[in-house]
């Protein structure tokens, strides 16, 4: 029988979880140099950071779910929750409803918008 | 132009989609709502905003949202009586969209095409695919006011087990309160050689063991230590086992009471052993040495320990013998010590033992 101590488990969730953040922001940088080349690298890092942040503080938990709404929050402006124009979106990650919903709403307005434009 | 508003109690999909001109249906896929007739109180809703009358046309950009009257130019507004109650009633005009950056769309498809390789556990979830049993907590609970996962710094930790085993049980209790306490092992690098180094300041420690299933068994130990430090050096990439070690350690200003009794098997030990000891110290110090052997085409090992001590400023007297299985590693150990001190003193510790390789840096003593 394997047997694991807590140690060797809280060290294998550290360099987890650094893996996939480390990860993460390398693909968003390389996401946003294609969409947004004029933003400068501390600025890009900012926004990285930010969505993490909105992540954390607002229940997406999940690989799959950080990854997809990091990818939407970036394409935002650093001050969107106080931008009229935004609002929404801000209101969305917010509102009380699991963290899969909010997402499935959030893409399905972007969606709408994308195709109503 | 959109508005957010928050659904209220009493509000249908229905309702809001006439208050705003539009559909049930637009609403419902700008919301990403599956189920229409599902929605929650307190939830944000991206609807159109509300239809203007002909003096605010005026001024306002045009935006119609529901279809003109012909005499007025004014947006319908649809009433309970007139508005589309179903999907097949004719179209309502698309409501405008929320307002989001260009590049949103090309994050929802990219997020969702990188969230495919993506797991569905917490980043830092470590996926155990094994018995939760398993995952032994070596670290009894401790609160502590600094350190890392080497180092605790103000430091206290208890921890008390009562777990059924066998015929009867068994019991563990522990407590440990200190300034500093640091363990550091490992190699260096890549190379088959590697070193540990311990220090405790200002420590003292209580442990207990007993049980009884088939025989009986109990150990006891209490110290305290102002400083203790030690370190070693070994060759063999496994800090667990390595094939040599040589090692020393000083304590000053230590006090330390064992006792240790074992017949049959008490749960977690299982053969004979009998000891005991007290001694206080201003100054003692030990030289030590450890081989593990490793047995081909087995991941067990033959490990043999000794240790040599010498004290000043001292008072003790103590001994142990043992012959004993470690149910807890699998590892058989026949071992015996020995110390006396009046001022100056000298101590003796012998370990041999055979079974499965060490899983971590933890010995018992001879």
């Amino acid at each position: 029988m394997i047997r694991f101590s807590s140690n060797q488990f809280r060290q294998f969730e550290v360099a987890k979880r650094k893996g996939f953040y480390d990860a993460l922001r390398r693909d968003l940088r390389a996401f946003m140099a294609k969409t947004d080349p004029s933003l400068s690298e501390d600025r890009v890092d900012t926004r990285i950071t930010q969505a993490f942040q909105t992540c954390a503080d607002n229940g997406f938990r999940t690989e799959k779910q950080i990854t997809r709404l990091c990818y939407i929050l970036v394409t935002f402006p650093r001050d969107y929750p106080v931008r009229a124009k935004y609002v929404w979106i801000d209101k969305m990650i917010k509102a009380n409803a699991s963290a899969d919903v909010r997402l499935d709403r959030i893409t399905a307005s972007i969606k709408a918008g994308a195709s109503s434009t | 132009m959109t508005d957010v508003i928050e659904i209220q109690k009493g509000d249908t999909l229905t309702h809001i989609a006439r208050d705003r001109g539009t559909s049930v249906d637009h609403l419902a896929t700008t919301n990403g709502i599956s189920n229409p007739d599902l929605i929650y109180a307190g939830d944000p809703l991206v609807v159109p905003s509300r239809p203007v009358g002909p003096a605010a046309m005026s001024t306002a950009p045009a935006q119609p949202v529901g279809p003109s009257t012909p005499d007025t130019g004014a947006p319908a507004v649809p009433t309970a009586e007139t508005a589309p109650q179903t999907p097949e009633t004719p179209a309502q005009p698309e409501a405008p969209a929320p307002g989001a950056p260009p590049a949103a769309q090309e994050g929802v498809e990219e997020g969702e095409k990188a969230a495919e390789e993506k797991s569905d556990e917490e980043p830092g979830n470590v996926v155990c695919n094994c018995p939760a049993d398993n995952i032994d907590d070596g670290k009894p609970p401790i609160v502590r006011a600094g350190g890392d996962e080497n180092v605790d710094v103000i430091y206290a930790e208890g921890d008390a087990n009562a777990e059924a085993a066998g015929a009867l049980g068994h019991v563990d209790a522990q407590a440990e309160v200190g300034a500093v306490r640091m363990e550091h092992a490992g190699t260096f690098g890549d190379n088959p050689v590697g070193g540990s180094h311990n220090l405790d300041v200002a420590t003292a420690g209580a442990k207990f063991e007993g049980g009884i299933v088939n025989g009986a068994g109990l150990q006891a130990q209490a110290d305290a230590n102002a400083i203790k430090q030690s370190g070693s050096v070994f060759l063999g990439s496994d800090e667990n086992n390595p094939l040599a070690e040589a090692g020393g350690e000083y304590a000053l200003g230590s006090a330390e009471a064992k006792a240790n009794a074992l017949l049959g098997n008490d749960g977690t030990r299982r053969g004979v052993a009998l000891g005991g000891g007290l001694q206080a110290a201003a100054a003692k110090g030990d030289v030590s040495g450890e081989i593990n052997i490793p047995i081909p085409f087995t991941d067990w090992t033959i490990g043999g320990r000794a240790k040599v001590g010498g004290s000043a400023g001292a008072v003790g007297l103590g001994g142990n013998v043992q012959a004993l299985q470690d149910l807890d590693t699998g590892r058989f150990h026949l071992g015996a010590a020995g110390e006396a001190a009046l001022l100056l003193g000298l101590g003796l510790d012998i370990d041999l033992s055979i079974g499965p390789a060490y899983t971590d840096r933890d010995r018992p003593g001879g």
